[in-house]
């Protein structure tokens, strides 16, 4: 199915950088996220427009790898999504590792203070 | 051989006890009159905490759940922070214990011959017939995987009953916050070339602590823990 000139998942790929980069303002608004990470995302967007706008750049790359364009952006996704799930899980643990000190630093100062 | 003498601190993890903790800590305040009672309470939604100051306890409360090896994690650094025991008793608050194992338990350490000790549930057989049996299998299972990656001979390493030297409770870095923390220490005393060693120990079964502990999800878990510091990823042996 195509819409205009686009295909269908051409323009879902726009639609998901547009939310993506919806969100990655509004979080580094809120202060949820930190400019690096609004910024990673602004350029992960870029990229996903890029290609979804214009496919035939991606023959660049395609002469490298691999014959289709398609593929190519296939295993680039695949390999991207592998490192920011790695990223996450990193994060993730940083996170809980962090808040269980935290955790644990004011259950002992407060059992201290009580029991003096 | 003349013994030291034998000054206890108790680390009792509890997540929700309010129908054992306070008899848990009878028990063991009327074997143990005078030593430490540290009570780690884990974010519990009920009683747990009230119930454990009213007797006597010292409480660690953590604002949220964060697990069972966070727990004995806080139990073990506030007791050697609050007092000068010389030996810390891990201790669970189901009353899956009876406080008069302890003694057999510090025996070895304050003669000198073990630097930490593990209350086993599996060195005495005919009790073992009160232990459901996907805790048998689940047990069994999961001190296969301990003994293979941490290089041991235990025979139960998921039990909550153990004693501690003051040395060996300061040198074990636990990592894991959740149930891996049984099978994390015992790696992390080989780590340390610490000497273990085992005491049968009695265990009672209800409906309650029956249904608690391990399952398969926390069996990977504790197998994906054991090999990241086999593998050298977390780490392991320092403080």
């Amino acid at each position: 199915m195509e819409i205009g000139t686009f295909s269908t998942i051409q323009a879902l790929a726009v639609l998901l950088a547009a939310v993506i980069i919806y969100y990655s303002r509004a979080l580094y608004q809120k202060g949820n996220f930190s400019r690096k990470d609004s910024w990673t995302w602004y350029g992960f967007s870029i990229i996903l427009v890029l290609a979804a706008v214009l496919p035939t750049y991606l023959d660049i790359l395609s002469g490298i790898f691999t014959r289709r364009s398609l593929d190519t952006l296939l295993i680039f996704g695949l390999l991207l999504s592998f490192g920011l799930i790695f990223q996450l899980y990193v994060r993730l643990q940083q996170t809980n590792k962090d808040v269980t000190e935290l955790v644990r630093k004011v259950a002992i100062a407060l059992g201290q203070k009580r029991k003096k | 051989m003349k013994m030291k003498k034998a000054k206890l601190a108790f680390v009792i993890p509890a997540y929700n006890e309010e129908v054992s903790i306070g008899r848990t800590l009878k028990d063991i305040r009327k074997k143990f009159p005078g030593e430490k009672i540290f009570v780690v309470n884990d974010g519990s939604k009920d009683r747990t905490g009230q119930i454990a100051k009213k007797e006597g306890a010292v409480v660690f409360s953590h604002l949220i759940n964060r697990g069972l090896g966070a727990s004995l994690t806080t139990g073990i650094k506030g007791a050697l922070q609050m007092s000068d025991a010389n030996v810390i008793i891990t201790f669970d608050a189901d009353l899956q214990h009876e406080a008069n194992d302890v003694r057999h338990l510090i025996r070895p350490i304050m003669e000198g011959k073990a630097d930490a000790v593990i209350g086993s549930r599996f060195l005495n057989e005919k009790d073992l017939e009160m232990m459901p049996f996907t805790k048998l299998v689940g047990n069994y299972f999961l001190t296969g995987i301990t003994n293979f990656l941490s290089s041991t001979i235990i025979t139960d390493s998921q039990s909550g009953l153990r004693a501690l030297s003051r040395k060996s409770a300061g040198k074990i870095n636990i990592v894991s916050d959740k149930y891996a923390v049984s099978s994390e220490i015992l790696h992390e005393l080989e780590g340390n070339r610490l000497r273990v060693v085992e005491i049968p120990i009695k265990a009672i079964y209800d409906s309650r602590s029956s249904t608690k502990g391990t399952n398969i999800k926390s069996g990977i878990h504790i197998f994906l823990t054991l090999l990241a510091k086999k593998l050298g990823i977390m780490a392991r042996y320092a403080k």
